[in-house]
């Protein structure tokens, strides 16, 4: 039966019902770039959040770059030029405040020539010897009448500031003029009298506190994350063996597509399931290589294990891909093994806290609140790996850290002492100061029953240097990665200074806390955050809670402190 | 599940919403990579990519006309670039034979060899052929997606049949001399 046909028909009519089940394994690929687009989308998530932690670090830095020494000084210039008139006449105020205080101390003195009212407010006035006490107290009392004149104020200012300097952490005047800043404004209520300043501050503490404790409890989530990244992993590492064995049987055609499976699987990063189907698939017998259109037609819906197509360019391509994916991977992998040594300069901004309320200095002082200072710890530090993903880390960091205990009251002694204080060896004289709660009222001997006291609160600085020895394990080791951090440091104590601050502000220094352990250790945990953006330069991110153990002799009243520290440094590996 | 709320699904990237669509449609689309690509292995590659494409242009589809009539047009488009970008339409005369007939003996010729001898043809030649006689786009529709005169594309049209008509014509022969 012949017919003569146009050929457009002929091929019209033929390909109009045309359709063909594509292999199982196209749909596998096309599922893998898929999740693999939906993966692509997740990671700038992570580069926001380090964008935020960024952000934040360099406000910090920006707004408290080095304690409060340098901030001091810049208020303490706006206020003797007299720019921001509102703020000077603050400071007027409060100015009269203390020259008041000064007169009636002067008063004081007048009627009851005592002995030890005369040693504290000397002390108020670090600068001026025993011997000239009285005259410094009369010229205050002057400039204090004469407060319309704004030149003497200006310099009373002048003077304040100076003692204020020569104070480290003693923070109040300079705070009344940075009224742009909502943490220093807080803090100037603190020298204004307002009983409800301290209030304030403890308010603020709690959520501190708080906030310290979520970040343990998170700390501790990563950890069990890690471990099931880390299993992950281990799986990731099966696969990767396993694309490599069958690699090697590359020769047969069959095989070659259970490779290309297992490829597919190991792209998708997806869990083991994958790799259990393919490797079942794997098991099926492949045979129909050849199978004709008209089957594939009236087989509908795929299946691998009948309708296996023979070997194409396309999973060639995607094969050599991989390979060199995984090559890349490997390069990479070995330069970091190659760079060994890693050094990194680093700062941080360091948040000491403790986990219970206690006063190392005594016991009495337990209950009063805290107000922990954030100072900044910097120092540099030194990373040998031992392989791509685990390394030992040292270094050498200086760390500040002090905390003030409010709403004390002291008064000056002849005959009693603060508990666990000493006076200080380096300096020429201290005063003899009895720090105590307001209310025990009982260790008065009747001889100073009109003694002066004062109330304010009490600071105690300490330094150490701090050699830590830790161990970090990556749990992401690419252009960015993730690792956990966990080991000790020594902590060499090389500052210790306690001094009191009244709530004028006036501050003293009283002597040395006696129970401080020269050498103490802590417990760190942390995670951190790296982003390699050049060959050997590497930025990081590491927050790091650190547990403070046996940091005092003897009782430390209850107090456990820790403290938390970003640390953040721009590495060089080499 | 209808199909518009099965596309809906795969606009907002729903994997599983993809596989179903995927399912539904690869055998046609399947079926229009096999007669565009030189062979089995490049239909295949151009199926995925074919999809891919389509999956991040979904958004793009307004619901006016037939989903596969759309689907088609991406699987073309996404065949004619790759080929554009491969640089691999080659040189072919472009002079103007007739009308071409060919005589064939009904229900003889298998779809298979259809396809094969289609996928024989210069690649601008099975392009152009295709696109006009199978999937009825004009010549100048033609001459603008493949960066060709519509004279070109005439002329190519015509070179594709002289030879399709060639090979049935061989393939006629042989079945006869087996027969007779």
């Amino acid at each position: 039966m012949s017919e003569k046909k146009n050929i457009d028909r002929l091929f019209q009519e033929k390909f109009k019902d045309f359709e063909a089940a594509p292999p199982e394994y196209v749909w596998e690929n096309i599922e893998a770039e898929l999740k693999e687009d939906k993966k692509r989308r997740v990671i700038p998530i992570w580069f926001k959040l380090g964008g935020v932690a960024a952000v934040l670090l360099l406000g910090l830095m920006l707004i408290n770059p080095f304690g409060d020494k340098e901030i001091d000084i810049e208020n303490n210039s706006v206020v003797d030029n007299d720019k921001n008139p509102n703020n000077s006449t603050n400071n007027k105020n409060s100015k009269d405040n203390d020259n008041k205080k000064n007169i009636n101390s002067v008063i004081d003195k007048d009627h009851n020539p005592n002995f030890g009212t005369t040693n504290a407010v000397a002390t108020g006035y670090e600068n001026n010897t025993n011997d000239n006490d009285a005259i410094v107290i009369k010229e205050n009392t002057a400039s204090g009448t004469s407060t319309t004149q704004p030149n003497k104020s200006s310099n009373n200012n002048a003077e304040n500031n100076i003692i204020t300097k020569s104070k480290t952490g003693f923070t109040d005047n300079k705070n009344a003029v940075a009224s742009g800043y909502p943490k220093n404004t807080d803090r100037s209520d603190k020298t204004t009298n307002n009983p409800e300043a301290t209030d304030n501050i403890t308010g603020q503490n709690t959520p501190n506190t708080n906030y310290n404790k979520n970040t343990i409890a998170a700390t501790n989530k990563t950890n069990n994350n890690s471990n099931s990244t880390n299993s992950n992993n281990n799986e990731e590492g099966n696969k990767l063996y396993n694309t490599n064995t069958t690699g090697i049987a590359e020769a047969q055609n069959k095989k070659k597509e259970s490779t290309s499976n297992n490829n597919n699987v190991e792209n998708n990063k997806a869990v083991a399931n994958n790799t259990v189907k393919s490797t079942q698939k794997e098991a099926n017998p492949l045979i129909d290589k050849d199978i004709t259109l008209e089957e594939a037609l009236a087989e509908t819906p795929v299946d691998t294990t009948t309708v296996v197509p023979e070997q194409n360019e396309l999973e060639k391509l995607l094969e050599e891909k991989l390979k060199e994916e995984k090559n890349k991977d490997k390069q990479l992998a070995e330069e970091s093994a190659k760079q060994k040594w890693n050094i990194k300069p680093q700062v941080a901004p360091v948040f000491y806290n403790s986990l219970s309320q206690g006063s190392p200095i005594d016991a009495d002082l337990a209950g009063n609140s805290k107000d922990y200072d954030n100072d900044l710890s910097y120092g540099i530090g030194v990373d040998y790996a031992i392989n791509d993903r685990v390394s030992i880390r040292s270094g050498i960091n200086s760390v500040n850290l002090s905390y003030s205990t409010q709403g004390v009251e002291f008064f000056p002694s002849m005959t009693q002492q603060t508990n666990n204080i000493s006076a200080s060896s380096g300096l020429a004289r201290t005063a003899n100061l009895v720090v105590q709660n307001p209310s025990s009222s009982s260790s008065i001997s009747p001889d100073f029953e009109s003694q002066q006291r004062f109330s304010g609160s009490m600071l105690q600085e300490m330094g150490y240097i701090e050699v830590p020895l830790e161990m970090s394990y990556a749990l992401v080791n690419k252009k960015f990665g993730i690792n956990v951090i966990g080991g000790f440091s020594t902590l060499f104590l090389n500052e210790n200074n306690v001094s009191v601050i009244t709530t004028q502000g006036l501050s003293s220094t009283i002597g040395e806390a006696e129970n401080l352990n020269n050498i103490h250790f802590s417990t760190n945990v942390g995670i951190g955050f790296k982003y390699r953006f050049f060959k050997s330069f590497q930025a990081s991110f590491e927050p790091t809670f650190k547990y403070q153990i046996n940091t005092f002799s003897g009782g430390s009243g209850n107090f456990k402190p820790y403290f938390i520290g970003l640390y953040s440094g721009i590495s060089f590996s080499f | 599940m209808g199909i518009e709320e099965l596309i809906k699904n795969c606009q907002q990237n729903n994997i599983k919403a993809q596989e179903q669509l995927y399912r539904l449609f690869a055998p046609k689309l399947f079926a229009v990579c096999l007669k565009y690509s030189r062979n089995r292995a490049d239909a295949e590659d151009n199926l995925q990519d074919g999809f891919l494409l389509l999956f991040k242009k979904i958004g793009q589809f307004k619901f006016k006309g037939s989903f596969e009539g759309w689907a088609k047009r991406v699987m073309v488009n996404n065949v004619l670039q790759k080929y554009r970008s491969e640089g691999i339409f080659e040189i072919v005369s472009e002079n103007m034979p007739d009308e071409v007939e060919v005589e064939i003996e009904d229900d003889n010729i298998s779809m298979d060899f259809l396809l094969d001898i289609i996928r024989q043809l210069p690649d601008r030649y099975r392009m152009v052929f295709n696109l006009y006689v199978t999937d009825g786009y004009s010549h100048k529709e033609i001459a603008d997606m493949l960066g060709i005169t519509t004279g070109t594309s005439k002329s190519n049209l015509s070179r594709a049949r002289m030879i399709l008509k060639e090979k049935i014509e061989v393939q006629q022969g042989n079945i006869k001399n087996t027969y007779s």
